[in-house]
């Protein structure tokens, strides 16, 4: 139930910024609506494709500003695919410390290793009953950005 | 010597030399006496004829002249090693032995070595095997094993990307249909038209993929088809196909005046052509005076056929990349990412090559390479393979 269980100290930090990485615009929207539907103040960037997704980051690190607080990744992307976008937040300094959550339809074991031997945080599989997508990305919204303690945000804005 | 207790003259104390003799030569395998300077003492007929000498011929002669000229020097070290330290074991333990036959052939071998004393001096027996065919079924049994591990890895790549890409479409229709539900009990209704185009827009392309895939699975599981190809009228019967779309999309395809002629499976290349013509046209639609250009180049033992368009153009790292099954490099174009895959198998199929030469901005070059003889037994091996 929304707000029954809440972290309290969530309500004093300001508004989460996330980044979502997706090539596919009907699942962009469905993550998009379900995410929003809780919590409409929270702010979603999204990129289409890897080599985007890199643009972004990389923009944001000069301007140090703009810095995702958690980083939704698809794995099958056009141009740059999600794994060599992961190794190379992961290999970043200051792009390290945001957390990335791998969000595909992909359950194989190759990509789940993979994924883990690059540091990701998390690796979820696009269900595809609608109520069980629905429950996980809120379970992921209380879980990273409710009761997660992100990383000193100041350090890495 | 011991034998097993016989009748007749095969006694186990008095063996006659004639019939020991004829064993000699009954053996199935080359036998030779060479005594310690290396000098042929004895030779049994399977030996002279599996090098191809005459009867008596290497007698007396040095053993060296059965060893290829390149090993001789390092052989008659071995030889004399052996005769230093004699004992009954394989020769070359674990390398390929040839030997050389009296017409300078090589043959693969495999030769047992026993060392004998007598009172007259040190004499070695060697037992030789000539491995021709053993090592060409080794041969064929390693290529069925790549073969076979191939097509595996093939496989398992193939349920991996049908299995993702058929489910995402499917996570599509599902949240949508969901979505549906929930504004139809809100009143939502404004929202409820985007969701049903969402949806059946899911399912149109998992149709596709499914077509798709079927096709492939047809290509690859069917031989070729070889006979005389007449390009020139491929190209114009595609053209004709396409021109409504070509009108619609102002896209410009030129086929050559003069037609190639090659040896290929004309119905698996025209299928090579449409997909490259479609693929140029799906990436060079909404570019100012698009075009698409079909050429062919007489290229030593190969006809290259270049389709070239004047679209965005890709990036050298995707070059490779856009062959594979169900890569695609901009998801809002339309495809599966199938149509290369199935040019790149059909291509290979008949001993080609197929690939691009592009750079970002100056448009694209889908080339193809078919061999001009094409070996005759390729469409049957293609079969065995699948």
């Amino acid at each position: 139930m929304p707000g029954t269980l809440r972290n309290p100290d969530t309500k004093v930090m300001e508004p989460i910024s996330l980044f979502l990485v997706e090539d596919d615009d009907d699942h962009a929207g469905i993550i998009t609506r379900l995410l929003k539907k809780d919590n409409p103040n929270l702010a979603i960037n999204r990129a289409k494709d890897g080599v985007e997704a890199l643009v972004f980051l990389e923009q944001n690190i000069e301007k140090e500003k703009n810095l995702p607080d958690i980083i939704l990744l698809d794995l099958k992307l056009p141009r740059k695919d999600g794994h060599e976008v992961l190794e190379r937040i992961k290999q970043s300094p200051v792009l390290k410390a945001i957390p990335v959550v791998v969000l595909t339809t992909s359950d194989a074991e190759s990509d789940r290793e993979k994924a883990y031997k690059l540091s990701v945080n998390s690796y979820l599989v696009k269900p595809v009953e609608i109520e069980r997508f629905r429950l996980l990305v809120e379970d992921l919204y209380h879980y990273w950005c409710e009761w997660n303690r992100l990383p000193n945000r100041k350090a890495i804005h | 010597m011991a034998f097993f207790e016989t009748q007749g003259e095969l006694s186990n104390t008095n063996i006659s030399s004639e019939w020991l003799y004829k064993i000699l030569e009954a053996v199935p395998n080359g036998l030779i006496l060479v005594d310690s300077s290396g000098t042929i003492i004895l030779c049994n007929a399977e030996m002279e004829k599996m090098f191809g000498y005459d009867e008596g011929e290497l007698l007396q002669k040095p053993l060296e002249m059965l060893v290829p000229q390149r090993y001789r020097s390092m052989h008659v070290h071995h030889r004399q090693d052996f005769s230093a330290h004699p004992s009954r074991r394989q020769m070359g333990a674990g390398r390929d032995l040839t030997g050389v036959c009296k017409d300078g052939s090589e043959i693969p071998v495999e030769i047992g070595l026993n060392p004998i004393s007598s009172s007259d001096g040190f004499y070695t027996v060697a037992s030789i095997v000539d491995i021709t065919e053993r090592k060409k079924i080794d041969h064929q049994l390693h290529m069925a094993l790549e073969t076979v591990q191939r097509k595996n890895s093939e496989m398992e790549q193939f349920v991996y990307t049908v299995s993702h890409d058929l489910k995402s479409p499917l996570v599509t229709s599902s949240s949508y249909l969901g979505f549906l539900h929930e504004d139809l009990k809100d009143k939502r209704y404004e929202s409820l038209q985007d969701s049903l185009e969402k949806i059946e827009k899911a399912h149109k392309k998992m149709q596709e993929l499914i077509e798709d895939l079927l096709q492939l699975s047809r290509t690859s599981i069917m031989g070729l088809n070889i006979s005389e190809v007449n390009v020139g009228n491929i190209l114009l019967d595609i053209k004709d196909d396409l021109s409504v779309v070509m009108d619609e999309k102002k896209i410009d395809l030129i086929v050559p005046d003069e037609t190639l002629i090659l040896e290929g499976d004309p119905k698996k290349l025209m299928q090579v052509f449409e997909n490259l013509i479609s693929n140029a046209i799906k990436y060079a639609s909404g570019v100012e005076r698009a075009k698409i250009q079909v050429s062919y180049h007489d290229v030593q033992d190969e006809h290259r056929i270049c389709v070239k368009d004047n679209g965005p153009g890709i990036a050298p790292e995707y070059h490779k990349k856009i062959f594979a099954l169900f890569q695609r490099l901009q998801t809002d174009k339309d495809g599966t990412g199938v149509g290369l895959t199935i040019v790149s198998q059909i291509v290979n199929m008949h001993g080609g090559r197929a690939w691009v030469e592009s750079e970002v901005g100056k448009g694209a070059e889908f080339w193809i390479a078919i061999p001009k003889t094409i070996a005759k037994e390729r469409g049957k091996e293609t079969c065995l393979e699948h």
